[in-house]
């Protein structure tokens, strides 16, 4: 049985104050898998990043390794061992 | 040591703390706390160690509550924040059809009775009550109002399907009143396993209901914070008057420039004594002042206008529902925020008025508390 990558997931300052961390340790070969693992850790952590149906809140961001993937790639992303997952507020209108 | 009043201003960017002593003639502002986020709604729950507690949304991440000291040095968002029910059906038709958004945020939060020093209330949008009994760790649905039967017929109003007025009786835990727009107003007697519409004689366009339906359009509700039985009410179409817990109610606008307006505040020892702030009517939709800012007290002899130190020309001003309150003091405080960002005071019952902060950004809410 191989283990799933070993990913830090980083959180912007706003979701700092409502979850008391920016940085979980997780595990996951993609970015659902990596999020589950952090709601399993930090389970408040859900509600601000998906809607009710499971799909990503329509102005989050994925970055990862700092490159921006565009929201129809990030369910398929594979991710690596040591790669750092980034959640961003997505920039939309000005 | 001395007593203090600190007003909790939440705004369309962070939470404002303004600070004075019981003259309470000059205040400090710190803030923004909880930058970032929108602060709909915030409150100094007094009973016991006073706690601060807000509830926040933000555009790309949702909505949770904070619970802090009353500094707001150290804020902690809730375990498990108030969940929101499903749109109901009719409610999201008016959504699609009109494309207006859904605001998905705690209204209110307010405190339960002395006797529950670790209960809270929550109202939200789409209409909720949510309940904590752990000083706002873990917020539960209180189903009985949730899915109430008359909820088919609850219309959003043009800021959302709201449940933003809620308050406990100061004498009896289990008598609570919600106001839901534009549902109106309801009671439980029995500390919220059955809740009663009471919108008896509450107008809507058609004119005043003969009995207790559901449809009016509430904008804010009080209880009178020394008198049992006492409430008053700012409606879309009036303001009302409650002699016996709500049961029925009394137009009481005559005298005012317009029936329309969002804020409401009462005297903390005078029975007769609401005060509102009149607002241009639906006729235009306009929803601000006509050029003069005024608040009006009520009294036995009907209206009195309150205008010293308020701006009397091209003030064209917007005062939402939770952004006008009243202290507890002897005179009285009476405090509004604008959309414009100021926050107006008065230390004398509302007879003259200064600001007391300006050039926030949009205040969304303003309470009141007295701590030691």
């Amino acid at each position: 049985m191989t283990t799933a990558p070993a990913v830090e997931l980083r959180l912007p300052a706003v979701l700092k104050m409502a979850v008391g961390t920016d940085r979980i340790q997780v595990r996951g070969k993609t970015i659902p898998e990596a999020l589950r693992s952090a709601f399993d850790q930090i389970p408040q952590l859900e509600k601000h990043l998906l809607l009710e149906n499971g799909d990503l809140r329509p102005h989050v961001l994925c970055v990862v390794n700092g490159d921006a993937l565009l929201r129809e790639d990030v369910a398929g992303h594979t991710l690596n061992d040591g790669d750092e997952l980034l959640i961003h507020q997505a920039i939309s209108g000005g | 040591m001395a007593k203090r009043v600190i007003l909790s201003v939440g705004t369309k960017r962070g939470l404002f703390l303004l600070e004075s002593t019981k003259q309470r003639k000059k205040w400090k502002v710190s803030g923004p706390h909880l930058k970032g986020w929108s602060i709909p709604y915030a409150i100094i729950d007094t009973r016991g160690t006073p706690k601060l507690h807000a509830s926040a949304t933000h555009y790309s991440f949702g909505s949770t509550a904070y619970t802090a000291d009353i500094a707001g040095k150290k804020f902690t968002a809730a375990i498990k924040p108030p969940e929101y029910p499903d749109l109901n059906r009719k409610a999201a038709k008016f959504v699609k059809e009109y494309g207006l958004p859904n605001p998905k945020q705690i209204w209110i939060i307010t405190p339960g009775h002395e006797s529950q020093k670790k209960t809270l209330f929550a109202g939200t949008s789409p209409a909720g009550l949510f309940r904590t009994d752990d000083n706002g760790k873990n917020w539960e649905p209180v189903e009985a109002m949730n899915k109430h039967r008359t909820r088919k017929d609850w219309n959003p109003g043009a800021g959302g399907q709201a449940l933003h007025s809620l308050q406990v009786d100061l004498d009896d835990p289990s008598r609570m009143y919600v106001a839901i727009s534009a549902a109106g107003a309801f009671r439980t007697e029995d500390g919220g396993a059955k809740w009663k519409p009471i919108n008896t004689a509450v107008a809507d366009y058609v004119g005043a209901r003969k009995e207790s339906t559901v449809g009016t359009c509430v904008h804010k509700l009080l209880i009178h914070p020394s008198t049992p039985g006492l409430l008053y009410q700012q409606n879309h179409v009036g303001v009302y008057r409650s002699e016996d817990y709500g049961t029925t109610w009394i137009r009481i606008d005559k005298g005012l420039p317009y029936d329309f307006g969002f804020g409401l505040a009462v005297h903390p020892t005078d029975p007769t004594a609401c005060y509102v702030l009149p607002l241009e009517p639906q006729e235009y939709s306009f929803r601000a002042t006509d050029g003069a800012l005024n608040v009006y007290r009520s009294t036995a002899k009907g209206w009195k206008k309150l205008s010293r130190g308020l701006p009397q020309k091209n003030a064209h001003v917007s005062v939402l529902r939770q952004a006008m309150d009243s202290d507890l003091m002897d005179p009285c405080g009476i405090y509004f925020g604008t959309a414009g960002g100021t926050v107006f005071a008065s230390s004398d019952d509302g007879t003259t008025w200064s600001p007391a902060a300006e050039y926030l950004p949009p205040i969304y809410s303003v309470t009141a508390a007295v701590v030691e």
